[in-house]
């Protein structure tokens, strides 16, 4: 069906295809150049080929599992490869890649500012956003037209605030939080219009009244896989309210109400206006309290830290995330997985017995 | 006899138990067995067995736990933590850290004073730090259980397994023997090494908490003592510690 979709994308509309790895990347400057962004997260399963087995089994199974598919030469359907500065992992996989084969295309990089907005951090950020530029007019031999640029950004401002709308009113939709996700996630590679059009159907549903009974719970980390984590927690009697994945919440951008009318000054706000995250350096103390603030707002009675295995940059948080919510005695529950199938009996007993824990387990004697 | 209101099933991976209890949570009969691969079968045929000993009547309600606890037909599902933390303090009447050790996985559960679960940690990965390892390693030593606590005392020293691995630590503990290691030795270097495994899931136990052991695991005296002499803690092993889990279920759905 996505491969379907990429060909006609090709096809039909003329647009150049970018594979690209995950998180922070200025999508509105691809959408304006009529490039198809297609995200490489997994694929979910194990690893196949032997490619994976070139790189240590202690780096995460999102580039583990990139590396043997760009290497397995199962990338040769897009245009280029994009590396955004993710991580230490990404930026190896990237300088590796030419020695493993698989893909002799055109790779872009993009290399987001790390910390908090200073000054010198949005200079960088310009020139940065104009090298980019620079790379994706080369691949498609277009000039990026400021009007362009413009629609671009509007209409990614506009799926943010729909987004942020879905989010926020969530316990409203009567919907299976694997169904409302896998509606979210399609964003990963969906054209941005017709991603809009799926969200604007999704925010169609949602009634005025709470529709979700339960334990409500925030559930953080990098990519919500295996998605079946979902249906484990709802089967359990628990239903998400608050998001902090890198894949979703950390990447919608809270500035769209007022953008500058330059779209590249308007690009640059919206980048300082996404929520904390651990691979862009965000400062700690500040991302703990926007978690606890997003926790409390939403009226969530468990925290699951839901991390991929050996992840560095979100690794550093856990200790004091952990310890905060200890401190506010808010139950957090730590789990880690490697882009599996489908989760263990085990993890699926820990992410019960948390739901059993933050209901209270029933009465108590 | 005393009317039984609730049966407790607790499925786990290497032995199927279930308890019938009163209104007041007195266990009145109980089953422990070897667990079969066919779940539904299993239940189908133990419980009725219960249920006669007992003469239970269609009212009694059930509760399911431990791994296979989802293809029990109950009233009421819960996981081994709540049902193992609801049944050490309907015993104990008090919070405190539990250890309990199973075939699959080992837990250890904070239990608040009014019974509540606080936290609690369980490993998720494999057979290291588990009932299973054991099993695993004994067996490849051809040491039945009721020799265990015999051979431990005996040993005057210790061979450490420092595989946390099971697959692992059962070809070093092979090594071992080839090598004309005491197998006493090596029984006593197996229980302390799955011993400071248990007490690094603990972590760091308030003074204050009592610790409790329930799961089969507790049965095993060496085990107790060596994780006794790893903690440096007293450790209560509760009465029957491999009902407390089906316990927990049939008290969760009287
Ligand atoms: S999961 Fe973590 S380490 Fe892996 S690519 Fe993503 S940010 Fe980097």
């Amino acid at each position: 069906m996505r491969k379907e979709y990429i060909d006609r994308q090709k096809r039909e509309f003329g647009r150049k295809v970018v594979i690209s790895l995950p998180i922070h990347y200025p999508k509105e400057i691809l959408t304006a150049l009529d490039v198809l962004c297609v995200e490489l997260w997994g694929p979910p399963g194990e690893i196949s080929g032997n490619q994976a087995g070139r790189i240590q089994t202690y780096v995460c199974p999102v580039v583990r599992k990139a590396l043997a598919f760009i290497a397995g030469g199962h990338a040769s359907e897009a245009d280029a490869l994009l590396f955004p500065h993710t991580c230490d992992s990404i930026q190896g996989l990237a300088s590796l890649l030419p020695d493993f084969g698989g893909w002799n295309g055109p790779v872009l990089r993009f290399i987001h500012p790390k910390g908090e907005r200073r000054a010198s951090s949005e200079v960088y950020l310009v020139r940065e956003i104009e090298a980019f530029i620079a790379q994706v007019e080369t691949l498609t031999g277009k000039k990026l037209e400021p009007a362009r640029l413009s629609s671009a950004v509007k209409l990614h401002a506009e799926i943010d605030a729909l987004k942020l709308r879905i989010l926020k009113l969530r316990r409203n939709i009567d919907m299976r939080d694997s169904e409302l996700y896998a509606i979210l996630r399609r964003g990963e590679w969906l054209w941005p219009e017709d991603h809009m059009a799926e969200l604007k159907e999704l925010a169609s549903k949602i009634s005025d009244k709470p529709q979700k009974k339960g334990v409500a719970l925030m559930l953080s980390g990098i990519v919500p896989e295996p998605m079946d984590i979902f249906d484990v927690l709802e089967n359990a009697g628990a239903f998400i309210v608050a998001d902090d994945y890198a894949a979703i919440g950390r990447r919608i951008s809270s500035s769209s109400a007022e953008l500058p009318d330059n779209p590249l000054q308007a690009v640059i706000e919206r980048y300082f206006a996404l929520p904390p995250c651990s691979t862009r350096s965000s400062d700690l103390a500040g991302r703990v309290e926007y978690l606890t603030g997003l926790y409390s707002q939403n009226g969530a009675a468990g925290l699951v830290l839901h991390n991929v295995k050996f992840c560095e940059p979100e690794m550093f948080d856990v200790a004091m995330i952990k310890k905060r919510f200890a401190a506010m005695n808010s139950p957090v529950l730590y789990v880690e997985t490697e882009l599996e199938k489908q989760l263990s009996g085990q993890l699926s007993t820990r992410l019960e017995a948390f739901v059993e824990m933050a209901s209270k387990g029933g009465e108590s004697e | 006899m005393t009317e039984c209101v609730s049966i407790g099933i607790d499925v786990g991976s290497t032995t199927w138990k279930a308890v019938a209890v009163d209104s007041k949570g007195n266990i009145l009969a109980s089953i422990v067995e070897e667990a079969e691969p066919l779940i539904d079968r299993q239940t189908e045929r133990a419980l009725a067995e219960l249920k006669a000993q007992v003469k239970a009547g269609d009212g009694v309600r059930i509760g399911a736990t431990g791994y296979g606890r989802k293809r029990v037909r109950a009233d009421l599902v819960l996981t081994e933590i709540t049902c193992h933390a609801r049944g050490a303090f309907h015993l104990t009447g008090k919070g405190g850290v539990l250890i309990d050790i199973g075939g699959q996985d080992t837990k250890i559960i904070k239990i608040g004073n009014n019974g509540d679960v606080l936290d609690f940690s369980m490993n998720d990965k494999c057979a290291a730090g588990t009932g299973r390892f054991l099993e695993v390693i004994l067996k490849r030593l051809r040491v039945p259980f009721d020799e265990v606590a015999l051979r431990f005392n005996k040993a005057v020293n210790s061979i450490p397994v420092s595989n946390t691995c099971t697959v692992f630590a059962e070809s070093e503990v092979v090594s071992l023997v080839a090598e004309g290691k005491e197998i006493d030795e090596i029984v006593k270097g197996l229980h302390q090494s799955l011993a400071s495994r248990v007490a690094s899931l603990a972590g760091d136990i308030p003074p204050d908490s009592e610790i409790f052991m329930s799961g089969g695991v507790a049965l095993n005296e060496s085990m107790v003592k060596s994780l006794v002499d790893r903690t440096g803690r007293r450790i209560r092993v509760l009465n029957s510690p491999q009902l407390i889990g089906a316990l927990g279920a049939a008290l969760a759905a009287r």
